[in-house]
């Protein structure tokens, strides 16, 4: 099996160390043209910008594809190629980075943990390298989808501050609503939930200069960044109950861990054939989160109280 | 003249007396209200201090409660 890496970035670099175990090449689709592959090979999708162009190149190659992005249009366009893809027999996996992703196998690996579940909120805290900043800085001004007792309501980037205290050393954050496309994969996955809503980390000069031009050059790469689910439900005995899992990582690592989890679920024939989401309830998240732990991201649960 | 200018002189002091009660009622207002800002803030100030040396509230949480879990062990959240 090979691994088709596109794009090398912080998380591409990242990805294509980490499966080391595979046979990775890297394909930049500006230089060469799409590769044939063969049935059962992989294309890691870690470049800047949309992934749906490349993404039908290699459906018609009848190569599985895991896309790392976070685009909202972008993921409405490759949820419209599942067809494409199931009838291959191959798998599309959208959001195998931090949100979505990671937030998706989380807001799972807590729902089987109660007996329904009716609000799901996460929050992520960093970027990874320029291309995730510039997508961080964008978000904040965009259109924000979220969940509202079952209606979809078109918030504003930016809009909802809400402080969100993520596992240390990040500590306690302003969160706002953001255009990520997180929102749209968890509703598709939890039917029933009423409740969705994704939020970013921003500061007031973030939410200022947000509809401008960036003023200067992002990082090369953010600092140590978070993530935090919860997920709120009922439990068999019908009481009330607010599970809370998060990660404290560099972006670029916890994307790579997760994109690299998912290549190698892929590889052992873990993933159905067409759309696949990291939320999706007939994945073996059990064994997609220990994959992502062996990676070395470390996951944290939130007791409410000080501890230690 | 001395009959015109009796009741005039007593008319004037009277207004003079008058306008002096005005402004010495006029600056015990003022000083009533900064006496009573002083005091307030005297107030606030002892209370404060009193709920810091006697409180017995502790510090609030410094840190966000967070556990490491391992899934792969069967680490429930």
């Amino acid at each position: 099996m090979t691994v088709w890496l596109v794009g090398h970035g912080v998380v591409g670099r990242r990805v294509d160390r980490l499966l080391a175990h595979h046979e990775v090449r890297v394909h930049d689709p500006r230089r060469e043209p799409t590769p044939l592959g063969e049935p059962g090979d992989v294309a890691v999708l870690t470049h800047p910008g949309r992934h749906l162009q490349l993404a039908e190149m290699f459906a018609r190659r009848q190569i599985s594809v895991i896309t790392v992005g976070d685009d909202l249009d972008d993921v409405h366009g490759l949820l419209e190629l599942g067809p494409r893809f199931s009838d291959a027999g191959r798998s599309l996996v959208i959001g195998a980075a931090l949100s979505p992703g990671l937030s998706g196998l989380l807001a799972r690996h807590l729902a089987e943990r109660l007996h329904g579940v009716d609000e799901i909120h996460v929050a992520v805290h960093g970027t990874a390298g320029p291309a995730c900043a510039r997508a961080h800085h964008r978000s904040l001004s965009g259109r924000a989808p979220g969940l509202v007792d079952g209606r979809w309501v078109e918030f504003r980037g930016g809009a909802g501050r809400e402080l969100c205290w993520f596992p240390e050393p990040v500590g306690p954050l302003d969160c706002y609503r953001a255009e990520i496309a997180s929102p749209v994969l968890l509703h598709q996955a939890f039917d029933g939930v009423g409740r969705i809503s994704v939020r970013r980390s921003a500061t007031r000069r973030d939410r200022l200069t947000a509809p401008l031009p960036m003023l200067r050059p992002p990082h090369a790469e953010g600092g140590i960044g978070a993530l935090r689910v919860e997920v709120r439900g009922s439990t068999a005995d019908g009481g009330r109950e607010t599970l809370v899992l998060g990660i404290a990582e560099l972006v670029g690592t916890a994307a790579a861990a997760v994109a690299a989890a998912f290549v190698d679920e892929c590889a052992q024939g873990g993933l159905p054939a067409g759309i696949v989401r990291a939320a999706d309830a007939g994945l073996d998240t059990t064994a997609l989160l220990c994959r992502v732990e062996g990676y070395g991201v470390r996951i944290q649960a939130f007791t409410g109280q000080p501890y230690g | 003249m001395a009959e015109m200018d009796g009741p005039s002189a007593r008319e004037h002091d009277v207004a003079t007396l008058g306008r002096a009660v005005e402004d010495t009622n006029g600056n015990n207002g003022a000083v009533k209200v900064l006496r009573r800002i002083i005091t307030a803030l005297v107030m606030t100030g002892a209370a404060a201090a009193a709920l810091r040396v006697k409180g017995r509230g502790g510090t609030p949480p410094q840190h966000g409660g967070w556990r490491p879990i391992s899934i792969a062990d069967g680490d429930a959240p």
